[in-house]
Parts: structure tokens; C-alpha cells; sequence
């Protein structure tokens, strides 16, 4: 589980997130979406462990992420919105590598990385190094990397973002098996249809705070909107985000 | 849900960091290069130096026939027999030809006989040379010496045909005894082996350090790798380690290539003194560990402090200067290590390796204060690194 209270966050005069409160539930898909520059990112950071939030906190499971980072950042796998790459290491080292820092080793861990090669459909490029790789590849290295503990919990930056069709339709498949198994997952998309089709539960944020939260239905009905899209924009509408017509 | 797994020693995870570091630059072929081709350039350059420092000192009577252009040779028939006889191959130019350098036929040095030579009275002889080439420097040397000889024996017969003393043309003679262990210009160029292996410690491992510091940042591996249960402290010890190991390959291929090269030079002029033998290069190698220290953990906190890698490539190009230039200016200044100099980190260290170069004694104690004094600096650095690495800013790009 994934509490997040209070949280903010400024760099310098840039209020980034401001006193942003969310909770991701085991068992359950929260999407978090809201326009750019909201401060999906930042939180993010923060919930990762990468950055210290200037007031408020993120704990995993009870652990908190600043006073005790190591054993709250052992329960997520992290997918940021950077997906960077080793450009010697092949697929299969990027997995090892993240599976060693995660305290494994050995057949086991063999054995997962086998399976995540198999899920995420990496046999093609699984030892070739990561050199040229294209996006839809990058990603799939990465997510890779964070699954290879089979995390409690799961932070996830966009994670089909830059995948083909069917790529993206196994990483939903993927998550949705992670769900149904009890892990916590949280993400972030633009992508109205995607977290339409796959969030048990949405926040959307603006200038740093959650302007609304709910399931997809308590939203529709909240906002009178049948279309995810429409309803996003309607949240921010009555947030003072920006006008819209209402829907009905 | 417990997480998979236990957690690791601190240790074995620094190991998966610098395993990972060591098995990626192994791939890399600029860290390559610069770890095991760049060790080799410095004791090549100085091997070349000494070398060259040779040959221009070097006069040897029994060497092959000088070839050298003439001018006046009828003026002093004499003196053209001595250096006929002295192995001087004359090549008789006429009074119009060009003097200064002479033709390739002629011989690169010119000496000129005046008219005042045929009267029998005192001249003086001119030669003409290019200072600027070391070989007509060293055949005008020794031509001057034949020509000095000469000049001294004609002397004699004079003042003994008029009924005097020979040594009278000499009264004082000056005997010339070198004292010291080795040539001076060969103790001066053994000096800068120190600075120039300081110069090896501080760019061995910049590669290395570039691409998993600032690098892995702009990759954009460092978000990732920062979200995985290992401590910042962890993550750098294990880049330091890495960038140690690489460090240390290039001062043992440095030093190595010292040693062979002097000792080359020295099996090619046998009678000199021998170079600094393998016990030297072994201590300082034990003794250099706190520097290679102290120069990776500087790198990563520069590293840690540039906000772009050009910035840092640029900063960690500089840094071998910092502490060569004072070394290069303490091989040309007899400085001996003294208490205030071992607390200079580094320098301290670098008069101490001169002293073992030069075959002069060491103060146990000054070396060691000087070894401890750099381990801290680079204790304290590393510290600091770390708190830099705790910092948005080094985290996050644009942070």
C-alpha cells in the first residue's frame, strides 16, 4: 500500500507539489493523471525515494520513504519517467544488475529473468546490448528491471507509453495478473483510455494537488461525463484549472 | 507482502555496483585506451629525453670520422694533418663558397683557418654551426676539443724550442671529478617520473568516472539505479572502487613501463649509473594507493558538482595539472621533505617518491604522515561527495 499525505515540493520559486494527499490501495490500479507540469513527476520522485519532499510524506507499506528509505524502496519497483539504459549491458544484464541490487541471485533469479523475457516478449534483443535499442525496447528493458523482485508494490511512469499494440496489451495483461495477486500499483498516463480500461481507481492532479479522486464511475458521476476524457477535463474545469462547457 | 530477498551486506551490494562498473568500461574502448595506452606514453617520452640528453653530452674520440667543411686549410697545413690524424675528414671549400652549416657534401659544421694562421702568429679559428641540432653541436664539441689539443701541444713545442717550461702555458689546470651518483640531466629527468606519475593517477579513471557519475545522470540510469535499496554512499563507494581498479592498472602499467624503459637505456650505455631498480617502483606504488585514493573520490565530487558532462570532462581534463605542475616545479627546486611539506596532500608524497628516485634516504615517519595525510583528505572528500550525492541537483538533472 501506498500512502501519500500532505506531500509537497518546490525547486527554488517552483511550487511543484503542493500538500498532494493520495492513497493506493493492495489489490487495486491507481492511475494518477493531470495535465503537464502538475507535478506527476516530482511526486513520483519523491515516492521513489530519489528527492526529499519539503513537507508531508510517502510511506510503502508503513515504511517511510525519507527515515527509512531502504526497507520502503526494497517493497516498490520503479519505473521513472527517464528509462535510461546501459549502452554495453545487454537486456538481460540491465535485469540481473537491478535483480542484484535487490539482494538475488543465482538460479533463481535466472529463472525470473527467464519469465520477464518471456512476458514482456524480449527474446529477440534479450542479449544484445542496449546500444540502438528502440523505444518500445527501452521500455521493456526497464520495466523488466522493475519486476524482477516481484515488488509488493509498483510505481509505473507511463509504462506503455512508446509500446506497440500488442506490447502494450501484454504489459495490461501483466498488471492486471500483479492486481489480481494483491500488488499495489500505481501509474501515471495520458492515455484517458488506457487508464479507462485498466485503473480500478483515478486521481487527478493539478498545480501539485488532487483535484478529484474516485473510481471511474464515482467520476463520470461526479462530473456528469460519460467520457474519461471529458471528465478529466471537467475535474480541472471545477478545480479553476481552465473553463470548460459542462456536459450536460 | 515481504519483499523477495534479503538485504544484503553493505558491502557485497557496493560489489554488484562496482562489478557492473568494471564489466562495462572492460566493454568501453575510450577507458580502455586511456587505463592501458596512455601509461606508456610517459616513460616513452622520458626514455626519448634521456636519450637525446645522451647523445648531446656524448664525445666520443673513437667515434666514426668527422665530416667537416674548410676554409683556409693552406693557412694552417699543421693543424690539417693533427685532425686528418684525429679521424677529421676536411672537405676543402673555396673562399667564396657559404659558410654556416656547410652542404650535405661538405659536412654539416664549417671550420674557417684565417690568413694570420700562415704567419705563424696567434689566431683564432672560427666554427660554424647550428646550436639548434644537437648532432653539429656535439661534432662542433669535439672538434673544438681536437683543435684546443692542438693548440696546447703546439704551445709546448714552442716554449720548449725557446728553452722553457712546458706547463708554463697551462700554470693552473682544473681536474674535473663528477661526484655525483648519476649524470645531472638523467637525475633531473628521473625526477619527473614523480609528476608524471601523479599526471597517470589523476586521468587514469576519468572515463570511467565521467560516464557513471554525470553520465549515468544525463542517460538517465541514475533515477533508476537510486530507487533500488542500496545507499548513496554505497552506490559511490562502489564507482570508486571500480575507478580505483582502473587507477591502479595504469600506475602498475605506468610504473612497469618506467622500469623497462630506463632499464633499456641504461643496458644501451653501460659504465652509467643504473636506474631506479624494482624495489623503488614497488614502494612507490604502496606508497601512490592514497593518492589513486584521494584523486578518484576528487573526481566524483567534481563530477558531482559539474551540472553537464562537457562541464566535467573539461574540470576532470584540468585536474592532473593541480598536482603535477608542483611536482614538476619540486623536480627542478631541491625541495627535501620537511614536516610542513607532508601535510600537503599529495606533494608530500611526491617529494618522498623523488627522494626514492634519486636513491636518497627517507624519513620512515615523514613518508608516513604524508601517506596519512592524503588518505584523509580523501576520507574527508569522499564524505562529501556523498553528501552531494544526497542532493536534488546531482540526482535529478535539472533538479
Amino acid at each position: 500500500m501506498i500512502e501519500i499525505t500532505g506531500l509537497s515540493k518546490a525547486f527554488g520559486r517552483v511550487q511543484a507539489v503542493a500538500g498532494l494527499t493520495l492513497s493506493a490501495g493492495d489489490g487495486q490500479i491507481t492511475g494518477l493523471i493531470g495535465p503537464n507540469g502538475a507535478g506527476k513527476s516530482t511526486t513520483f520522485r519523491v515516492a521513489f525515494g530519489l528527492i526529499r519532499p519539503d513537507a508531508g510524506r510517502v510511506a510503502v507499506d508503513g515504511h517511510d520513504m525519507v527515515s527509512d528509505r531502504i526497507e520502503a524502496q526494497r517493497r516498490i519497483g520503479a519505473l521513472p519517467d527517464v528509462r535510461g539504459l546501459y549502452p554495453r549491458l545487454t537486456a538481460r544484464e540491465h535485469i540481473r544488475y537491478f535483480g542484484n541490487l535487490h539482494g538475488l541471485s543465482g538460479p533463481g533469479l535466472e529463472t525470473r529473468i527467464d519469465r520477464l523475457v518471456e512476458l514482456l516478449e524480449m527474446e529477440g534483443f534479450a542479449d544484445r546490448r542496449a546500444r540502438g535499442f528502440s523505444r518500445g525496447q527501452e521500455l521493456k528493458v526497464a520495466l523488466g528491471r522493475a519486476l524482477v523482485h516481484e515488488p509488493a508494490n509498483l510505481i509505473l511512469d507511463e509504462p506503455t507509453n512508446g509500446l506497440d499494440v500488442v506490447s502494450t496489451r501484454a504489459v495490461r495483461r501483466l498488471l492486471r495478473g500483479m492486481r489480481d495477486a494483491g500488488h499495489c500499483i500505481l501509474l501515471s498516463s495520458h492515455l484517458m483510455a488506457e487508464v479507462g480500461v485498466l485503473c480500478d481507481r483515478l486521481a487527478v492532479i493539478d498545480r501539485g494537488r488532487v483535484v478529484a479522486s474516485g473510481t471511474p464511475g464515482e467520476l463520470r458521476a461526479w462530473t456528469g461525463c460519460d467520457d474519461l476524457e471529458e471528465v478529466f477535463m471537467e475535474a480541472l474545469a471545477r478545480a479553476g484549472a481552465g473553463g470548460k462547457e459542462p456536459c450536460r | 507482502m515481504t519483499p523477495r530477498g534479503a538485504l544484503w551486506p553493505w558491502w557485497r551490494r557496493c560489489g554488484v555496483v562496482l562489478g557492473k562498473e568494471v564489466k562495462d568500461h572492460l566493454r568501453d574502448s575510450r577507458s580502455l585506451v586511456l587505463a592501458l595506452l596512455y601509461p606508456l606514453l610517459g616513460p616513452l617520452a622520458l626514455g626519448l629525453l634521456l636519450q637525446v640528453a645522451a647523445d648531446a653530452r656524448h664525445v666520443d674520440p673513437g667515434a666514426p670520422a668527422l665530416t667537416v667543411a674548410a676554409r683556409g686549410l693552406d693557412h694552417a697545413p699543421e693543424l690539417a694533418a693533427f685532425l686528418a690524424g684525429h679521424n677529421v675528414t676536411l672537405n676543402a671549400m673555396g673562399e667564396a663558397a657559404a659558410g654556416g652549416g656547410g652542404g650535405a657534401e661538405a659536412g654539416p659544421v664549417t671550420l674557417e683557418i684565417p690568413a694570420a694562421a700562415a704567419a705563424g702568429a696567434p689566431f683564432t679559428v672560427r666554427l660554424l654551426f647550428d646550436a639548434n641540432s644537437t648532432t653539429e653541436t656535439a661534432t662542433a664539441r669535439r672538434l673544438a676539443d681536437l683543435i684546443t689539443g692542438y693548440s696546447r701541444q703546439l704551445g709546448q713545442r714552442l716554449l720548449t724550442a725557446r728553452g722553457l717550461d712546458p706547463g708554463l702555458i697551462q700554470p693552473v689546470t682544473v681536474e674535473r671529478i663528477h661526484t655525483g651518483r648519476r649524470l645531472d640531466m638523467a637525475l633531473l629527468l628521473y625526477s619527473l617520473i614523480s609528476p608524471l606519475l601523479v599526471f597517470m593517477i589523476f586521468l587514469g579513471a576519468v572515463p570511467l568516472v565521467l560516464d557513471s557519475t554525470i553520465g549515468e545522470r544525463e542517460r538517465g540510469t541514475l533515477e533508476p539505479l537510486l530507487t533500488t535499496p542500496i545507499r548513496r554512499w554505497e552506490v559511490l563507494l562502489g564507482k570508486a572502487g571500480a575507478a580505483f581498479l582502473f587507477t591502479l592498472v595504469t600506475v602498475l602499467l605506468n610504473l612497469s613501463a618506467f622500469r623497462l624503459v630506463l632499464s633499456l637505456l641504461a643496458a644501451g650505455a653501460p659504465g652509467g649509473q643504473p636506474p631506479p631498480d624494482s624495489a623503488v617502483f614497488g614502494l612507490i606504488l604502496v606508497m601512490a594507493l592514497p593518492v589513486m585514493a584521494l584523486a578518484v573520490t576528487l573526481q566524483l565530487a567534481i563530477a558531482a558538482l559539474a551540472r553537464t558532462l562537457k562541464e566535467a570532462q573539461i574540470y576532470l581534463g584540468l585536474l592532473p595539472l593541480v598536482p603535477a605542475l608542483p611536482g614538476i616545479a619540486s623536480a627542478m627546486t631541491p625541495l627535501v621533505p620537511q614536516l610542513w611539506t607532508s601535510g600537503v596532500p599529495v606533494f608530500g608524497q611526491m617529494l618522498v617518491f623523488n627522494r626514492l628516485i634519486a636513491g636518497a634516504p627517507v624519513e620512515p615517519a615523514q613518508a608516513l604522515l604524508s601517506a596519512v595525510t592524503t588518505l584523509l583528505t580523501a576520507v574527508l572528500i569522499f564524505w562529501w561527495a556523498t553528501r552531494l550525492y544526497e542532493q536534488d541537483r546531482t540526482v535529478v538533472a535539472g533538479g
